[in-house]
């Protein structure tokens, strides 16, 4: 990929693509996209090493990295991300959302990961310097918007297992439209009773490849059960709801009681689940973070004391749950459509994303 | 050598040989004290998968960067397995392989897990024997080196979903090794890990992938800040028994002469080193249990002498006696910390074996070279 003379964007350099996808590609890829398979002309990337630190902040063109066959991430797994969007709103103008919470995250995800922290000021520095140099991929259709993608991985080749001496920090930017095929639908859920995401002193708390890798198998048995997600059970007990394979789950009692898995160390603690419950909390709901065992939900749905279930994540923002599934049972969530609490928070929620009402809350962050 | 070829032997594997292999001297030089996995052969194996086509183009190339897509799958959600052996040179300068039945069919276990295709034993066997054969210059006769054999599979295609990919790449690459440790064979210091773990139930622990190995890291730095050199993880759920070390399976033996070993618990990973020294110390009549060890016996039978040695095995370091046992509020030397005599013979028995030196009665040993 050739790349033009670079310019400044703050402390990054920005060496643009000679071969940018001409308007009318990219016009053509924005509509409709799928998520996560069209990436931008950019990507942002920072160096580290043990010795120097992180340097060479710079935007370059998408293409290969050119890793030796023994970099460690290959074979040990020394990798954590994050996931965030950039809205376009009518104006015009770009924004993203609480993307401290995401730098924060992320160093909480080094930490567990032997990775070195990012700088909160270098991780949104380099989503502003990719936005602003993108910033024609940001879709301005209903419920699209730019994906971001910040991660970083161990790329010492060694075959010691140790923490590397040295990473990389990339972020790539994917347009995307809703995160399942069908748009915003209720979907169906399989609950994955023998095997578990994540265990007690492990990596669940934080947004590390392994745990998604060890989730995969769960996820084609469920799809071999005609359901669109899995959710796991603790790995303790096997009985406590814990969460999807990458959205966390929230349930609404008839009572208005709203009802989410207390954040147990193997429990990802989700930005939008955060956000969830806040604005649940200010429209008057009492909101519970407890042990929720998966008796209880069924029971709760059978006898309609729980009429609501629902998903929250960056990907899927806030999606209906209309049937869980496992092994001997498969049970309806309330009529199986979407229910008025589940509708009602993923529309503030989103009004707040898209700057179609005011952000009490400054949650927003303006990237152009 | 078509894709639709059925690999029944290094034979299917196409030869694309290096343009620039480092000269003689040059691997020489790299040769003479190699550490651990930092200097590696001139060429590596690769097959290809994709959904449609299934496993095709075997064939040995120069060892090179991968062009990996910065969204490929793999390096963001983790879905990679990997294998390690080692190919021996003996004194009539043969190359050998220890059990690499056990290695493929311990692949193919690890890619159910993690949703990848499975790599039939042919292909698995077939590619380390193209490799070694064309890098055979790289196996060290030196004591105590050999040609450490990596084969791995990462899910190569570029999407960002959290689903299984479809398309794959299977790989060898070659790094000779002396021993694992830098100080050379000799007692190493433990560190017990009671705050994290490698594996939970229901997880990946029992197969060879990213993740575990990932989750050790930072124990393993609280290991170094203790001044030790290995970490031992305890079970998940309790936190009260022996699992096993970051990457190496343990063993524990009596004052009696008896051995016991944690039994797989589904959150261990089955060692080959493992399997095969249990093995030879049954055929020699030692008691050999296998049974969930708790920390607290350890740390009792090691204050009354009731435990004798404690060792790890597995193929990086093959058998490494263990010379002290720390943890938050303990510190223990295990017997005089030294190598005890059991932990000594079994280590020797078995490099016999793998090198040669001794006859292959278990038929463990696999000719490459």
């Amino acid at each position: 990929m050739t790349a033009t003379s670079p310019v400044s964007d703050g402390i990054f350099a920005v060496h643009r693509s000679a071969t940018p996808r001409p308007d009318t590609e990219r016009a053509g890829l924005l509509v409709a996209p799928r998520f996560g398979e069209v990436f931008t002309d950019h990507l942002a990337r920072i160096t580290w090493t043990a010795e120097a630190g992180w340097s060479g902040h710079r935007v370059e063109p998408y293409a290969p990295l050119a890793l030796d066959p023994a970099t460690a991430v290959l074979h040990y797994g020394q990798e954590i991300f994050e996931g965030l969007k950039a809205y376009r709103h009518a104006d015009g103008s770009i924004w993203t959302f609480r993307p401290e919470a995401n730098a924060a995250r992320f160093a909480d995800s080094a930490r567990r990961l032997a990775l070195p922290e990012l700088p909160a000021e270098d991780f949104l520095a380099s989503i502003e310097a990719l936005v602003r140099t993108d910033e024609a991929w940001v879709p301005d259709g209903a419920d699209t918007s730019l994906y971001l993608r910040p991660f970083m991985f161990a790329s010492e080749a060694l075959l010691v297992v140790r923490g590397a001496l040295r990473a990389e920090y990339v972020v790539i930017a994917s347009p995307v439209g809703p995160y399942f095929a069908a748009g915003v639908q209720p979907v169906s859920i399989w609950v994955a009773q023998d095997l578990h995401r994540a265990g007690p002193g492990g990596t669940g708390a934080v947004k590390t490849m392994g745990n998604y890798a060890a989730s995969l198998v769960s996820q084609n048995e469920a799809c071999a059960h005609g359901c669109e997600q899995v959710c796991f059970l603790d790995a303790t007990t096997g009985s406590n709801l814990e969460e999807l394979g990458g959205m966390n789950l929230v349930l609404v009692r008839a009572d208005g009681e709203v009802l989410t898995p207390a954040l147990s160390g193997s429990i990802l603690p989700g930005i939008t689940r955060d956000a969830v419950l806040t604005l649940l909390r200010d429209a008057g709901h009492t909101v519970t973070e407890r042990e929720v065992p998966l008796a209880e939900t069924l029971d709760g749905l059978r006898t309609g004391a729980v009429n609501e279930v629902f998903a929250c994540g960056t990907g899927a923002v806030v999606n209906p749950i209309g049937r869980l599934v496992g092994d001997g049972f498969d049970q309806a969530v309330g009529d199986g459509t979407t229910g008025p609490v589940t509708a009602a928070v993923r529309e503030r929620l989103t009004d707040i994303q898209y700057g179609r009402v005011p952000d009490t809350y400054g949650w927003m962050h303006r990237l152009v | 050598m078509s894709s639709t070829t059925t690999a029944t032997s290094a034979g299917a594997f196409e030869r694309h040989l290096s343009g620039a292999p480092r000269s003689d001297a040059e691997r020489a030089q790299l040769m003479t004290e190699p550490g651990f996995g930092t200097v590696f052969t001139d060429h590596m194996a690769r097959v290809t998968w994709t959904e449609q086509g299934g496993w095709g183009h075997r064939r040995v190339e120069a060892y090179g960067p991968l062009q990996v897509d910065p969204a490929a799958a793999v390096l963001h959600y983790g879905q990679e397995i990997f294998e390690g052996l080692k190919a021996y040179r003996h004194a009539d300068g043969s190359v050998w392989t220890f059990r690499p039945e056990a290695n493929a069919a311990r692949f193919a276990a690890s890619a159910r897990r993690l949703a990848l295709p499975e790599l039939s034993e042919a292909d698995f066997l077939g590619a380390i024997e193209a490799l070694v054969r064309v890098d055979a210059a790289w196996v060290p006769s030196g004591e105590e080196t050999s040609l450490y054999l990596r084969p791995f599979m990462f899910a190569s295609e570029t999407f960002l979903g959290v689903r299984p990919a479809r398309e794959v790449e299977f790989l060898v690459i070659a790094s000779p090794v002396g021993p694992y440790f830098s100080g050379g064979v000799r007692p190493v210091s433990i560190w017990v890990d009671q705050e994290f773990h490698r594996a939970g139930p229901g997880g990946t622990g029992a197969a060879k992938c990213g993740g575990n190995y990932a989750a050790s890291l930072l124990p393993q730095q609280a290991a170094y800040a203790r001044g030790c050199d290995q970490v031992c993880f305890l079970d998940a759920v309790t936190g009260t028994y022996i699992e096993e070390l970051g990457g190496m399976n343990v063993m524990l033996v009596g004052a009696d002469g008896s051995v016991t070993t944690p039994a797989l618990s589904g959150t261990i990973l089955e060692g080959v080193t493992r399997s095969s020294i249990l093995a030879t110390l049954r055929a020699e009549g030692r008691t050999v249990t296998e049974r969930p060890v708790t920390l607290a016996e350890l740390r009792a039978g090691l204050a009354d002498g009731s435990v004798a040695e404690v060792f790890a095995c597995g193929t990086a370091a093959v058998v490494t006696p263990i010379g002290r046992l720390a943890g938050a509020d303990f510190d223990l030397t295990v017997g005089d910390g030294s190598t005890g005599p059991v932990t000594a013979a079994i280590r020797q028995t078995l490099t016999d074996v793998q090198y040669g030196r001794a006859a292959d009665p278990q038929g463990w040993l696999h000719r490459l070279a």
